[in-house]
């Protein structure tokens, strides 16, 4: 049986790491917090409005505990700004004696923006962030399109990573950022990030100025003290 | 990456699809006691008790014969007592190229164990309610096994935390086996 080969030592020696990493935990006098959310979409502008949508928010955690939060939609459709099908959003977190960690994502499929300017057959966003005594690190890791087409323009074929903030022209209506991304954090005792897979601005043609957003797909986590 | 634990969780595999016969079968009894198909009964212990996470995987992996291939996003929180009973749990699965969700139900088996490379793991068998699409709610039986090997728990194809989902019924429309997968994205947090 599994248990019975299994030596002692290596089960010691995962003890005495977690050990080790608790005391340097404690002797940075690190409280520790976690926070995480996803949402499948959300709408301002003046034809349209939706709030966020398929939400999931991480409860508050104490001390040594873990939580996960999660929301579905067969599909999502606001008159004059989008729709989509197959949301679902998910998010992690807990905070253990040796660090903790966040983990929030959220998919949608057959996403069409302003009737066609836009559209993807999937998008996923995944926000990471987790803390131990070595550090805090947040990444978007596995965030990404599938056939992503932009005015016209293939971006993805197949499923594929776009860089980071990746801001596209949309003219007449405004631009498009494409795997945005916010971090946060001191990257030693704090790290958080959060990541929208498209991100459109709309402007007013004479001046600029900003008349409205449209967000699809978007995770957040974060971890600090 | 694998070791002989792999074998018990085959085994155990093929236990569950003796459990649930099918779909549309009652749902497997709650209760946080281990079935009896597990391990003969011997005490086996829950080194590490506590893991949340949350990613993706990108099956197949390397070398692996995979009958549930491409993007699969999770999450979950599962809390267990030193004697292996899960005290709290959750747990979200999408198969998104058949656009089918799983949700936890309740959990049949937790165990916990060091892998050969000082990454903590654990089993776990649970019922989960399944959708494909806009199709009706119904229920499988799942098997997932996975580990925490360091931090940061993902980068493209190579993690190194990885995860594996196997669930009843006949392969395809979001049912299989993904394989032992590498995260491409996300983080599994033994705690």
């Amino acid at each position: 049986m599994r248990y019975m080969t299994t030596q002692w030592t290596s089960r010691l020696a995962p003890l005495g790491l977690a050990a080790g990493l608790t005391a340097g935990l404690a002797a940075a006098g690190a409280a520790q917090s976690v926070s995480g959310q996803a949402y499948g979409a959300y709408v301002n502008t003046a034809l349209a409005s939706q709030p966020q949508s398929v939400v999931a928010v991480l409860p508050a955690i104490a001390a040594t505990d873990g939580d996960m939060a999660a929301a579905d939609a067969d599909a999502l459709n606001v008159p004059n700004a989008l729709s989509s099908d197959f949301l679902n959003s998910f998010t992690s977190g807990g905070i253990g004696t040796a660090g903790a960690s966040a983990q929030s994502i959220a998919s949608a499929a057959d996403i069409n923006i302003l009737s066609g300017l836009i559209t993807a057959k999937q998008l996923i966003a995944a926000a990471t962030s987790s803390r131990s005594a070595t550090g805090a690190t947040s990444n978007a890791n596995g965030s990404t399109f599938e056939d992503l087409v932009v005015a016209g323009s293939p971006v993805t074929v197949g499923d594929a990573a776009v860089a980071p903030n990746t801001q596209l022209a949309l003219p007449g209506v405004g631009y498009v950022v494409l795997n945005e991304q916010t971090v946060s954090g001191d990257g030693v005792s704090t790290t958080g990030i959060t990541v929208n897979m498209i991100h459109v601005v709309l402007q007013d043609a004479l001046t600029g100025a900003k008349t409205g957003e449209i967000v699809v797909g978007s995770a957040t986590s974060s971890v600090g003290s | 990456m694998f070791n002989r634990s792999d074998v018990t969780f085959l085994a155990t595999l093929g236990a569950v699809a003796m459990v649930v016969w099918s779909c549309e079968r009652p749902p497997t009894p709650v209760g946080p006691n281990r079935p009896m198909f597990w391990g003969g009964g011997e005490e086996q212990p829950c080194p590490t008790k506590k893991f949340t996470g949350g990613g993706r995987i990108d099956p197949p992996p390397p070398d692996y014969a995979s009958t549930m291939v491409g993007k699969v996003t999770f999450g979950f929180n599962i809390h267990a007592d030193a004697a292996c009973n899960v005290l709290k749990g959750q747990f979200e699965i999408v198969h998104h190229p058949s656009q089918t969700k799983y949700h936890s139900l309740s959990f049949q088996h937790f165990d916990s164990f060091v892998n050969e490379q000082g990454g903590q793991c654990f089993h776990l068998i649970m019922t989960m309610r399944a959708k494909h699409g806009n199709g009706d709610w119904h229920q499988h039986s799942v098997g997932v096994q996975a580990c925490d090997n360091g931090e940061p728990g993902s980068s493209p194809g190579t993690g190194p935390d990885w995860i594996w989902f196997v669930t009843d019924g006949t392969p395809g429309n979001g049912h299989g086996d993904t394989g032992p997968t590498p995260l491409t994205g996300g983080n599994i947090q033994a705690h």
